[in-house]
């Protein structure tokens, strides 16, 4: 299952492979990364087909996640990947807005990796 | 010469005698027709004129028709005039107390300068204070005649004198020449021959050059006295003669009275008896007609005295005795009369003195009042003024001080403000800076956490011998360490800055670079305003030069300048947003470049920008286009002060409305 994961922040690139180590070294999960929701998009131009699951950060800069996310929903609907929204601001607005554009979950940082893989696992089966 | 003046002289006696009795038809005619008070008043001053020294009862009436009109039309100098003819007729008619009354309230009516107005006529002076003063002058004059009758001779001199002064200081030379002729018959009774014979020149040379003759008799005389004083007897009788001729061609009885006795006396004592009875039989008439004369020398007493010399001197005994009983009789009526009169004026003159001596002393208690008044009254202004000025030095030492506590206040609340700025942009950043601590905690938690996951599995991967597995995960845990020493430090770097910027003190001027600084309040600002404002974003771009070389400068200051121009261009950005919707691309730039000795830092962005209106007013404090309570309008005023003050650099806005704004700030190398 390829997973895109759209962080402005370059270390959170090492920080999910280690996390997801043996479940990259075990083919279970794939990671591809981009810096900003503009990235995300035209990368999703070439390889939407293959990625499953969205993973994004709201606060970036230039476009949002939760413009990432309008995109998504507005360009991408057969089959509609699932998207997951993160936040630093695990507030009320942000939430309603990610619900409100579409999103399938919210999560907040600092990321609970464990919590993270547990909703991959049930999304996988 | 004798026989020639006799005739002339019986000649004119019956044109005398008829004159004296009849006033000239145009003053009659004029007191008929007078048909007001002020033409009453003309009509009787005149008929007074024609009687003052022709009939001393009808002068009186006429003068005190005068008075009256003058008094019931209330003419002060015109009553003070009346009141010093009346003065005069009383003195001759030997009413030395009235005449004293008279003449003091005319003195009194003329000293005063308020009255100078107070007339119906101007004639003969051509101004108020003129008249004024001729009324003075004449009432002096009629004084001085009062003392000479009244034996007060220290006093006549003077009061001619200042009639004098004041006829010559009008210029009237009528009242000069008068002055003239009675200080010359003064000088005559003092036995001063050479003076009284200048002031008598001076009269007669006045009298014909003016053609005023009414008194070219008296001076006449005068100089007949003078001639008989010098032993001249000839020059004298002749003086005489032209003395009467001229009284009787003035028609003035009074002088003509005094030249008949002047001649009855000159006969009487050359011995001629036809002669001497002719000028005192003359005498007697014209003083009869005259009416009551009562001086010491002129009277009729004196009239009947010559009368019996004179028929003594004929040896006619009978006449002689019977003149001898009259002159008896009168000079006795006379006599008492005139020591009642004089001992009741010198009662009246005593108390006058008297009361002169307390108006004096009162004058003097009263000059004394007036200046300890005025003393005092200075002295109260002093104080008041003093009191003003006290009150006014406290006053301002007040306000003063009030001014001093409201710097104080102001310089107190602009520290306030100036810090509670701080706070407001350390607000702003908290924000901020809360995301970019988190986010590299973050990474040090989930790095830490990742690490110790790889020991463990190092662990495991030693059991079962897998060395290069437990190579590559020593490695990440290396680089996972990295990030952790990384991610702490970025921690540790921003809390150290917000600690700086929210210290009080200014902190010295360190080198700093200037890329380093835009770029970190560039993200402060960003995830400041994130933070308040979830549905907020913007492009943000950064353009370093990196030849800038490191600045001296105080760079949490600095940094708070860049705070508050990102600041404002996310706001303006943000504005415009919502105006323009999704079209819309927000965007915030921040460039370096090295130009000369100044390093250059522009903020672009391409919000709302500045209304023309509002341009001039951006840097003064206060001032805030934001809604109350979201800014305390002291970013850009104190953000131009401490690059202009603080770093002598300069900030320039460029911006067009609806379009950008660019801030542009150069500090110097």
């Amino acid at each position: 299952m390829k997973i895109l994961v759209v962080d402005d922040e370059a270390d959170v690139q090492p920080l999910f492979i280690q996390r997801f180590r043996k479940e990259i070294r075990d083919h279970e999960l794939e990671f591809d990364f981009a810096l900003s929701g503009e990235e995300a998009l035209s990368y999703l131009k070439e390889k939407h087909q293959e990625v499953v699951l969205i993973l994004s950060d709201i606060n970036m800069p230039g476009m949002s996640g939760i413009e990432l996310l309008s995109k998504i929903r507005h360009d991408y609907d057969a089959p509609p990947p699932v998207v997951m929204m993160i936040t630093a601001y695990g507030d009320e607005e942000n939430h309603r807005q990610a619900m409100q554009n579409g999103a399938n979950d919210f999560l907040t940082k600092p990321l609970d990796f464990a919590l993270l893989k547990e909703k991959l696992k049930t999304l996988i089966h | 010469m004798k026989i020639i003046a006799k005739i002339s002289l019986l000649l004119l006696i019956p044109v005398l005698v008829h004159a004296q009795q009849h006033l000239p038809d145009s003053i009659i005619r004029a007191l008929k027709s007078a048909s007001n008070d002020s033409l009453r008043y003309r009509a009787n001053i005149q008929a007074y004129l024609y009687f003052e020294e022709i009939n001393r009862d009808s002068a009186l009436y006429y003068v005190n028709q005068t008075l009256f009109l003058a008094r019931k039309n209330d003419k002060q100098l015109l009553i003070a005039r009346a009141l010093a003819n009346n003065g005069y007729q009383l003195t001759n008619t030997g009413h030395y107390p009235e005449a004293l009354k008279n003449l003091l309230q005319a003195f009194s009516i003329a000293q005063n300068p308020k009255n100078a107005s107070s007339s119906w006529l101007l004639a003969p002076e051509p101004t108020p204070e003129k008249s004024r003063l001729l009324i003075l002058c004449l009432t002096h004059h009629m004084f001085g005649i009062l003392m000479d009758r009244t034996q007060n001779t220290e006093q006549v001199l003077f009061h001619f004198k200042e009639g004098k002064r004041l006829a010559t200081e009008i210029n009237n030379p009528q009242r000069i020449l008068i002055a003239d002729m009675n200080i010359g018959n003064t000088y005559i009774d003092l036995n001063r021959i050479d003076s009284a014979l200048i002031f008598e020149n001076e009269a007669k040379d006045i009298a014909i050059k003016i053609g005023q003759k009414k008194y070219l008799s008296y001076i006449l005389t005068c100089f007949g006295d003078i001639a008989l004083k010098k032993g001249n007897k000839a020059k004298a009788k002749q003086f005489y003669y032209e003395g009467i001729h001229s009284a009787i061609e003035q028609n003035n009885i009074a002088t003509l009275m005094r030249g008949y006795l002047k001649l009855t006396s000159f006969y009487l004592a050359e011995n001629e008896k036809d002669s001497s009875l002719y000028f005192a039989t003359k005498m007697l008439e014209t003083i009869k007609i005259l009416g009551p004369t009562t001086s010491q020398q002129i009277n009729i007493g004196v009239a009947y005295e010559n009368l019996y010399n004179s028929y003594k001197l004929r040896k006619q005994l009978d006449s002689a005795f019977k003149y001898a009983g009259l002159a008896l009789i009168a000079k006795d009526s006379i006599f008492k009369k005139r020591i009642e009169n004089l001992a009741q004026f010198q009662t009246l003159s005593f108390r006058e003195q008297l009361h002169l001596q307390d108006l004096e002393k009162e004058k003097v208690v009263y000059q004394n009042t007036i200046r300890t008044y005025a003393l005092l009254a200075g002295l109260g202004v002093f104080l008041v003024i003093a009191l003003i000025l006290y009150r006014n030095n406290k006053q301002k030492h007040k306000a003063n001080k009030i001014l001093e506590n409201t710097l104080t206040n102001l310089e107190t609340t602009q520290t306030q403000l100036i810090q509670s700025e701080k706070l407001a942009s350390l607000g702003e950043l908290t924000a901020g800076i809360a995301h970019e601590i988190q986010n590299p905690l973050n990474f040090v938690n989930n790095f830490s956490e990742v690490s110790m996951e790889l020991a463990v599995e190092i662990k495991d991967e030693l059991k079962l011998g897998n060395i290069d597995e437990v190579i590559d995960i020593v490695d990440n845990i290396e680089q996972n360490l990295e990030k952790i020493i990384h991610h702490g430090k970025r921690a540790d770097a921003i809390v150290k800055n917000m600690l700086q910027h929210s210290r009080n003190n200014s902190a010295e001027k360190t080198l700093t670079d200037i890329n380093a600084l835009a770029d970190e309040y560039l993200r402060l600002s960003y995830h400041g305003l994130r933070a308040k404002d979830k549905s907020f974003n913007s492009n943000m771009s950064t353009d370093f030069d990196s030849s800038v070389p490191k600045v001296e400068m105080i760079g949490q200051d600095i940094g708070r300048v860049l705070l508050n121009l990102f600041n404002n261009a996310f706001y303006a950005v943000q504005q415009r947003k919502k105006a323009d919707g999704d079209s819309y691309k927000p965007e915030v730039k921040v460039s370096t470049k090295l130009s000369g000795k100044f390093v250059e830092i522009k903020v672009t962005d391409n919000g709302t920008g500045i209304p023309d209106n509002v341009k001039g007013k951006i840097l003064q404090p206060f001032f805030t286009t934001k809604p109350t309570g979201e800014g305390t309008g002291l970013g850009l005023s104190l953000s131009y002060d401490i690059v202009v003050k603080g770093h002598g650099g300069t900030m320039d806005i460029k911006s067009v409305d609806g379009e950008y704004t660019e801030f542009i700030i150069n500090i110097p190398v």
